[in-house]
């Protein structure tokens, strides 16, 4: 990924002169991120405005496990910390120890995914399919679409492993790495937000 | 020659909007003949007017600069840039008139809202795909088509859509409890325009609006929500009535459909409902209870079908009994194969249903 | 892998097009594609109007006649006026900043080469078993339970169609955000490029709900969610209210660049600043927050109760003041000028006269309990053809009649700009006034054919006519068009005596558009470099003039020419037609997609 924009400006107050002091990358991950708050609010809201509304079972409390989803929330949670040991490693130039903390970010994420796809499956052994119930519908493509972010996450992770051996991203460029990392952690957030709303709240009574 | 030919078309703007204010159109909301049709139409004319002088000003403002500061030999423009106070008081004066508007505004929402107070009379109106099934729970009375009311009686009506979802799953009359029905429950809206506004039909729910009808008369409408292939053909009448003939209509629906003379070619036909396929989704009191489409038990005594599509013509009757889909696109009426002999009774027996 | 493929380097012929990064190319290529389907819309218009001359009509069968009015409305307002917004954007905006490209020269391409992948997708289900027909606002279950793959052909199109908007959307922001001169401050900068900015917002937040109700329906097409049944507990109102959420918005979205157009505009053909200027930024900014909060406006016939159809009655209401705002403080810039009746600012007058219109018959809607007569009739479709042809397409027309001569180096003909301007004021208030009347008059909308006897057809045939008129308009246009590509270039570089950056190039620009990046001191800096004012306000032209621009551009080093942005939208489209024909076709475009996104990030943005 490339460090700051192409256009070099002339007549200006240095190499990468820009209008806010901020790197231009920095601007567009955030106003990525503002929009992906709208994309995640939308379907949180649909399970949200959709819950106790399933017509027939399953229900959330027959095949919620949240022992389990717990475990894989603190592993996700614990990618955010590798992640920020990462940032470290490259700020300091510290390459190896870089490559060690993203891959095993990447290898937490992975887990996390497992672990979702392991939970998935029981459920649907269960009984719950996206067509089954309102419950089934609005779980499935919320999870599913976080699921998806997370995927795309740990591709980029595993880039930037390789970006740094090729000589790519370095001490001098780390700006791929930091913007990485802050997909990453909005990615963190997000599942925060849905294990609280999705699996902790409980559901009311089921639809009579 | 520009300003004249604008004036001109500010002209003949304001005269097009004074000639539509009222009307004797069948179905315009400018020819108000109810309560509900007649506040709603009172609410607007008003802002109709303020938003005329307002054209006329402001349009006016425009036309004039125009031809004031338009460029001629030796002129030149004087470099304003802005002015404080009078961006304040452009903003308030609209704000202020906004603000008068919307009390009566906020008042008509709340009080149409409400449940008819005092007497009144309780109808569901079903949406189907493409035709408005009625029903009047307190009277045991089950029409299609046709809405007849009592004149100078408040209305209640109860709306909501009959189908299938798209599981599959059936929704439908009257408007709480699932039926089976053909078609698909999609969303419609019921209009009538001259007795009052439109409110939307969604399955799921049950949505209520009250009508009116000052005087007996035929008030036409028509859904307003498009809802598949034949939207445009899924119209209604609101017959208002004297309490008399009112009366008169309810103990004729009540009874069951009348039996044919024996022999008749409407006898011949009632054979053929029994037989054809038809019971299956047609109801006639004392002779099928079908599932899904009109009931037809008192066909006999109403003008139009197929959704108020057609007028009732034995012509009408016989093309659409040999083929509903391609008279009505997307009609669920299946195409029986029925032979001319086989319509041509039908059509005498449903014209007896009187 | 990137040593595989050779970057392209092509300085003309189409492969210098497919490949471009440079945004005045893109610009243009927004330009001409929507021109392109805003003839394809007009057809569409037209076989509408023909349909409706007359009561019981034949033109078309109903089946075809509910595509033609979808497939209308998702043209013109995706395909025309939000790519008109796009191209001026585009073309414009850093050159107004006095930047050289935007942020992201290769992603802008790729918001460009997304947006023709998702027309033709769009249009491709003409051919492959019918186009979508729910109407633009596809509501369920209509939409749900619509047979054939037309409305999974809406869900997708309009998800390629949002994703490149989007990206577009935040390479624009983040440009304006990042990317200005030395010394433009956000107040100092073009009003033009202000509306932009708002607009880019408005995309952003509203784009992700869309995508989230079109994943909904498609889900419920294709997968058989329940999200739309309200048998199994699914509301079709949720659907109204997301769509909504992202559809007035969007409304402001089409409106606001052709807002930012005039305002350009007029103070040129007036020889004076925008009159309060800061409150018509102020009024946008407004008008961008507010938009937000008005939405169910759309629904107040659908039931949601006193509560809720209050308070969008007021919060509709409100939003009338920060437009009245603007108009008046357009007025007030035509006050005291000096005007000359050049085409550029017809069309910008002949906006604000219907605009006026439109925002009337919009304030009308807001009184709630008449707009229980006035929802989903033709009133509706009068309302919103006055703001959208009336306001923003003969907002964008008098750009592009202004913009043409620093784009292509020529300046279309006035003669022929007068002609179509008058025929499409005219055509335009003999097609749309009629309908407030045929609305009032009881004559639903999207309505294949009515009845005799209803009173309608006086109006209906004058509709039609002035479609015609449209019709011959739209034609001169193109005519003006062909007659003046084929003239040499002639233009030079401020022909109007502009106010704005732009105007300090040559016509066109040369493709690193300043060889030294503009230092700038106050707004409307390049108008100050020409002229001063005395203390009673009348102008003088400066002896020194503005700095002339250097030609010397050889050490200026720009971002090289790419095809990745080609695959990734290729690959986009292929997922999009795999949801329908089949999941080895979706793996299949997966594979394309993320070639494309690997080979592009290991690309350097320029070769040296």
């Amino acid at each position: 990924m490339e460090a700051g924009t192409a256009i070099e400006r002339k007549n200006d107050h240095g190499a990468h002169y820009t209008s806010t002091g901020l790197p231009t990358v920095k601007v567009a991950m955030w106003i990525f991120l503002a929009s992906e708050t709208l994309l995640f609010g939308g379907l949180i809201s649909t399970y949200v405005l959709y819950r106790g509304r399933s017509v027939v079972g399953p229900y959330p409390k027959d095949v919620f496990d949240i022992p389990y989803t717990s475990v894989s929330a603190f592993v996700l949670l614990a990618s955010s910390l590798t992640m920020v040991l990462a940032l470290g490693a490259i700020q300091r130039g510290e390459d190896h120890r870089f490559r060690i903390w993203i891959m095993a970010t990447a290898l937490l994420g992975l887990t996390f995914i497992s672990g979702q796809i392991y939970e998935f499956t029981s459920f649907f052994h269960e009984g719950l399919a996206i067509n089954t119930n309102l419950f089934g519908s609005t779980f499935y493509t919320l999870t599913g679409f976080h699921g998806a972010h997370v995927t795309v996450g740990i591709l980029m992770l595993m880039s930037l492993a390789s970006l740094n051996s090729q000589g790519k991203v370095t001490k001098d460029n780390p700006i791929a790495v930091e913007m990485v990392g802050l997909y990453w952690h909005f990615v963190d957030i997000v599942w925060i937000v849905i294990f609280t709303v999705v699996y902790l709240i409980p559901t009311g009574s089921p639809h009579p | 020659m520009r300003r004249r030919l604008r004036g001109l078309l500010g002209l003949a703007m304001g005269a097009l909007v004074l000639a539509a204010c009222t009307d004797n159109l069948p179905q315009s909301s400018f020819n108000s003949a109810g309560d509900v049709a007649q506040q709603q139409k009172d609410l607007l004319i008003p802002i109709i007017v303020i938003a005329t002088v307002i054209f006329v000003l402001v349009e006016g403002a425009l036309v004039w600069l125009l031809y004031k500061y338009r460029h001629r030999e030796g002129s030149e423009p004087i470099q304003v840039h802005g002015n404080s106070k009078l961006e304040i008081a452009w903003t308030i004066a609209p704000a202020l008139i906004l603000a008068i508007i919307t009390v009566p505004t906020v008042s008509m929402i709340y009080s149409l809202a409400k449940a008819p107070a005092g007497k009144s009379m309780t109808v569901y109106a079903v949406g189907h795909q493409w035709w408005w099934e009625f029903d009047y729970p307190d009277l045991n009375i089950t029409t299609a088509n046709e809405l007849y009311i009592p004149a100078d009686t408040q209305v209640y009506v109860k709306l909501c859509a009959a189908g299938n979802t798209n599981s599959g799953t059936p929704v439908g009359a009257p408007c709480t409890v699932p039926a089976p029905a053909v078609g698909e429950a999609v969303v419609h809206s019921f209009w009538v325009p001259r007795l009052a506004g439109k409110q939307d039909v969604v399955p799921g729910r049950t949505n209520t609006m009250t009508i009116e009808a000052n005087e007996p008369g035929v008030y036409p409408g028509q859904c307003a929500e498009f809802c598949g292939l034949s939207h445009a053909f899924m119209r209604f009448k609101v017959i208002a009535q004297t309490p008399t003939d009112f009366q008169a209509w309810v103990t004729n629906q009540q009874a069951e459909a009348p039996t044919p003379v024996a022999g008749s070619a409407a006898d011949s036909g009632l054979q053929v409902f029994n037989t054809a396929g038809c019971v299956g989704c047609h109801t006639i009191g004392g002779v099928s209870e079908g599932v899904g489409g009109t009931n037809l038990t008192h066909f006999g005594t109403r003008d139009c079908f197929a959704g108020c599509m057609l007028d009732v013509t034995e012509e009408n009757l016989s093309k659409w009994l040999h083929d509903p889909a391609s008279v009505k696109p997307g009609s669920f009426m299946p195409n029986l194969n029925l032979t001319d002999d086989q319509v041509a009774s039908l059509v005498a027996y449903l014209e007896s249903l009187k | 892998m990137s040593g595989m493929l050779k970057r392209p380097s092509a300085t003309r012929g189409w492969w210098s097009w497919a490949t471009t990064v440079d945004h005045k190319k893109i610009g243009i290529m927004y330009l001409f594609s929507a021109i392109f389907f805003f003839g394809v819309g007009g057809i569409e218009a037209m076989l509408i109007r023909m349909q409706l001359a007359g009561p019981n009509g034949h033109v078309v069968s109903e089946a075809v006649y509910n595509q033609i009015f979808t497939m209308h409305g998702l043209t013109m307002v995706f395909l025309v006026v939000m790519p008109l917004g796009a191209a001026f954007a585009n073309y414009l905006m850093p050159l107004m900043i006095g930047a050289r490209d935007v942020a992201f020269p290769r992603l802008n391409a790729l918001g460009f080469w997304a947006f023709i992948g998702g027309g033709l997708l769009m249009y491709s289900s003409f051919l492959l078993g019918g186009a979508p027909d729910g109407g633009w606002f596809g509501y369920p279950p209509n939409s749900v339970v619509s047979p054939g793959n037309g409305m999974t052909f809406y869900c997708l199109g309009l998800m390629v169609l949002g994703t490149a908007s989007l990206i577009s959307a935040i390479n624009l922001a983040t440009t304006i955000i990042n990317l200005r001169a030395p010394g433009m401050t956000l107040m100092r900068m073009p009003v033009f490029v202000w509306m932009t900015l708002v607009t880019q917002f408005l995309l952003i937040f509203s784009l992700p709900i869309i995508t989230v109700a079109l994943v909904e329906l498609l889900f419920d097409r294709r997968f058989g969610t329940l999200f739309f049944d309200p048998g199994a507990g699914g509301d079709p109102i949720l659907w109204q209210h997301l769509f909504w959420l992202f559809g007035h918005p969007e409304v402001y979205i089409l409106i606001l660049p052709a807002f930012g157009i005039v305002s350009e505009v007029l103070p040129v053909f007036a020889r004076k600043p925008l009159y309060g200027r800061p409150f018509v930024i102020f009024s946008g900014i407004a008008i961008g927050f507010m938009g937000f909060g008005v939405w169910a406006h759309h629904m107040f016939t659908a039931g949601l109760g006193p509560v809720a159809n209050s308070a969008f009655g007021i919060t509709t209401m409100l939003i009338a003041i920060p437009t009245g705002v603007k108009i008046f403080n357009w007025l007030g810039t035509l006050w005291k000028g000096d005007i000359t009746f050049d085409t550029p600012l017809l069309y910008s007058v002949g906006f604000i006269a219907l605009f006026i219109v439109g925002g009337l018959s919009g304030v009308m809607h807001a009184v709630v309990p008449s707009d229980y007569q006035q929802s989903d009739t033709y009133f509706v479709v009068a309302h919103f053809h006055y703001v959208l042809f009336g306001g923003a397409l003969l907002g964008f027309i008098g750009g592009i009649f202004y913009w043409f001569p620093k784009m292509f180096g020529r300046m279309l003909s006035e003669k022929l700009g007068k002609v179509q301007f008058w025929l499409m004021f005219v055509g335009m208030n003999l097609t749309f006034f009629p309908m407030h009347m045929l609305g009032l008059q009881g004559m639903p909308r999207r309505i294949y054919t009515y009845a005799k006897g209803m009173g309608w057809d006086l109006y209906n045939l004058m509709a039609t006519v002035g479609a015609f008129m449209l019709a011959v308009g739209s034609l001169v246009f193109l005519w003006n068009l062909i007659v003046t590509f084929r003239k040499a270039r002639s233009a030079v570089a401020d022909p109007w005596d502009g106010r704005t950056l732009e105007w300090a190039t040559s016509s066109p620009p040369p493709e690193y558009n300043f060889a030294e990046l503009p230092v700038v001191h106050s707004e409307d800096s390049f108008w100050h470099e020409k002229y001063s004012e005395t203390r009673d306000g009348k102008l003088v032209r400066r002896e020194s003039g503005p700095e002339p621009q250097s030609d010397d551009g050889s050490k200026v080093h720009l971002p090289s020419p790419s095809f990745w942005p080609l695959f990734v939208a290729g690959g986009l489209a292929i997922v999009a037609y795999g949801v329908i024909y089949g999941w080895p076709l979706v793996f299949f475009g997966a594979v394309v997609f993320v070639f494309g996104a690997f080979g592009w990030a290991l690309e350097p943005s320029s070769e040296e």
